[in-house]
């Protein structure tokens, strides 16, 4: 009885090229919806996503003709370098810990990541979706962009206004 | 629950017995959590080495004769400074109590005994913290004198009295 | 009603048709067919849906950033695979290697500059798409799960970036990890213990880097690769990318 009426739905039919996946409740982003403000992603997706990688491996291949790598010493345990600096990542997060190691290194990283995580579950505000610097999220946007400036200015505090002992100077000095 | 026998007239093929459904899944979790948490421990602890290929952490700095008073000896590779004095001797870390980095010692300077180069953290001569975001003071490590006579530091025992060794 | 006759003579002909018909299926229909199928007939594209809304494409809505973030995994991929066939992960041997890769191997030194460098790029830029999607609301509903996911792409990138730094066992590589491992260790009870764990020993030694490099060559990668496929895949079962909501 039951497998009789799945025939009568979906007829195996040999000329057949597209099969059933799922069932879905609900209206999706393209049911009872016409294509109108679509395009067929090749060629019109496909060709730009190569004309990026071509970009980006010509930028990639003359910035390695141009600069090289750096190479210190071999390692040495006997000597520490000063200063000694963490990759510029994490250089913020140094500045940070050669204030308070606990407060820097652990609590701020964890409170960082923590609050990327929730933050799609903590704004739930659907407003100003799809449009660079909505409106109708100038808070989110200006807390945001607290965040991303304080850490660039940590970075480049760290990164090129620190000297040895790790006291300030300036790079034009 | 319920004991259905085997093609008894009670149970119907579609019929499900919902106490033993439960069992089953309750059963199944659990070992699947046991498994899954005793892999991931096991896994910890293989990952935690039982053998350290690294120097021993105690070793002999040699006779007292190389430690005259007055003197502060560093001790290359070891990250421990002899310093001998009057009243007697200690071994003082050199490992930065920030980071890790090495410390220098700061001659001729009665305020300031360490630098840490890395973040600027000071010591005073016995080791306390002077400036800096160093949270503790650079340890002492026990250190003594073997049947040969030589000064041997144990890095694996903190002097936490912070006593001299009196020879 | 005459049988099809299956010579070598023919086969030999038509070999050529014959393997690109195999490889690449025909289709026959209207041109709209033909471009849907190219996209979904073909292995590398059919992540891809057969149609795209016109906003996916604006470059000056996305700066093709995530784009970019894979396209320097992939070189990270190549280059770091070649590097692998020079690079020693003993605490005699790195130092050297690196050496020798600028001055005996061939192509050694642009080869581990495409790789240091793009290294670099790479933090960046995925840094810099976890902003455009911030500051396009694009982490909203439907889409809270897609940033979860992206946020662990941002830290294995840093992760994996981390762990490269030791290899070349130079001065900068040594201090740079000796301060990183002692952050960690600022942790509350288990820090010890976690620093213990990542240098396998109480210092930052040839046990430190194997473990470096297993995490940087094996364990991180496979992570990163598959946390990328539920990131591409959610993006299409999210709706695709963000965009304006329709007047």
């Amino acid at each position: 009885m039951h497998v009789a009426k799945k025939e009568e739905i979906f007829p195996i039919d040999p000329n057949k090229t597209y099969s059933l996946m799922a069932i879905v409740e609900g209206d999706s982003l393209q049911v009872d919806k016409d294509p109108g403000d679509t395009v067929s992603s090749w060629p019109n997706l496909v060709l730009r996503e190569l004309l990026l990688f071509l970009v980006v491996g010509i930028a990639v291949v003359a910035v390695s003709l141009l600069f090289n790598a750096p190479l210190e010493e071999p390692a040495n345990a006997l000597h520490s370098t000063n200063p000694a600096k963490a990759p510029w990542y994490f250089v913020g997060i140094q500045e940070l810990v050669s204030y308070s190691a606990f407060l820097g290194g652990i609590v701020a990283p964890a409170g960082i990541v923590l609050s990327l995580l929730f933050l799609p579950y903590l704004d739930r505000n659907p407003a100003g979706v799809g449009v660079w610097f909505a409106k109708e999220r100038r808070v989110a946007t200006t807390l945001f962009t607290v965040f991303v400036v304080s850490m660039l200015v940590l970075i480049v505090i760290g990164q090129f206004l620190r000297g040895p002992n790790w006291t300030l100077y300036l790079p034009w000095k | 629950m319920e004991l259905n026998h085997c093609g008894g007239a009670a149970t119907m093929p579609g019929d499900v017995d919902e106490g033993r459904r439960k069992f089953v899944k309750k059963v199944t979790v659990a070992t699947l959590a046991l498994g899954v948490g005793g892999v991931a421990l096991q896994t910890g602890r293989f990952l935690n080495p039982n053998v350290l290929y690294e120097p021993a952490r105690a070793f002999k700095v040699g006779e007292l004769a190389s430690f005259p008073i007055g003197s502060r000896i560093v001790i290359e590779g070891r990250g421990v400074e002899i310093v001998r004095e009057r009243e007697g001797m200690h071994a003082v870390s050199l490992v930065c109590t920030h980071l890790g980095c090495l410390v220098k010692p700061v001659e001729n300077n009665p305020d300031v005994g360490y630098a840490c180069p890395c973040h600027g953290s000071t010591f005073a001569l016995k080791g306390e913290v002077l400036g800096g975001p160093a949270p503790k003071d650079l340890p002492w490590y026990e250190m003594y004198m073997d049947h040969t006579g030589a000064i041997v530091v144990d890095t694996s025992k903190v002097n936490r009295e912070r006593t001299k060794l009196v020879v | 009603m005459s049988a099809t006759v299956y010579t070598i003579r023919d086969s030999i002909k038509n070999l050529p048709k014959n393997i690109r018909s195999s490889v690449v299926r025909p289709v026959e229909g209207t041109q709209e067919q033909a471009r849907a199928a190219a996209v979904f007939g073909n292995v590398f594209l059919h992540i891809h849906p057969a149609r795209v809304h016109e906003n996916s494409l604006r470059f000056s809505y996305t700066l093709g950033l995530g784009l970019i973030s894979f396209y320097l995994f992939l070189i990270l991929s190549v280059s770091g695979t070649l590097l692998m066939f020079y690079y020693t992960p003993s605490t005699q041997l790195a130092y050297h290697n690196m050496k020798d890769l600028e001055y005996v191997v061939s192509f050694g030194v642009i080869l581990r500059n495409i790789h240091r460098w793009s290294a670099h790029a790479m933090v960046a830029c995925v840094f810099l798409h976890m902003c455009r999607v911030f500051y396009t609301g694009s982490y909203k509903a439907p889409r809270e799960f897609n940033w979860v996911v992206g946020v662990c792409l941002l830290l294995m990138t840093l992760f994996l970036s981390f762990t490269g730094y030791l290899l070349p066992w130079d001065q900068l590589a040594f201090w740079a990890i000796t301060v990183g491992s002692n952050i960690a260790a600022y942790a509350p009870w288990i820090g010890e213990k976690i620093r213990f764990v990542i240098l396998g020993g109480n210092e930052v030694g040839q046990m430190a880097l194997i473990r470096f490099y297993v995490l940087h060559v094996a364990l991180l990668p496979v992570v990163a690769l598959i946390l990328m496929g539920i990131h591409f895949w959610r993006i299409r079962k999210d709706g695709g990318l963000s965009r304006p909501a329709a007047e």
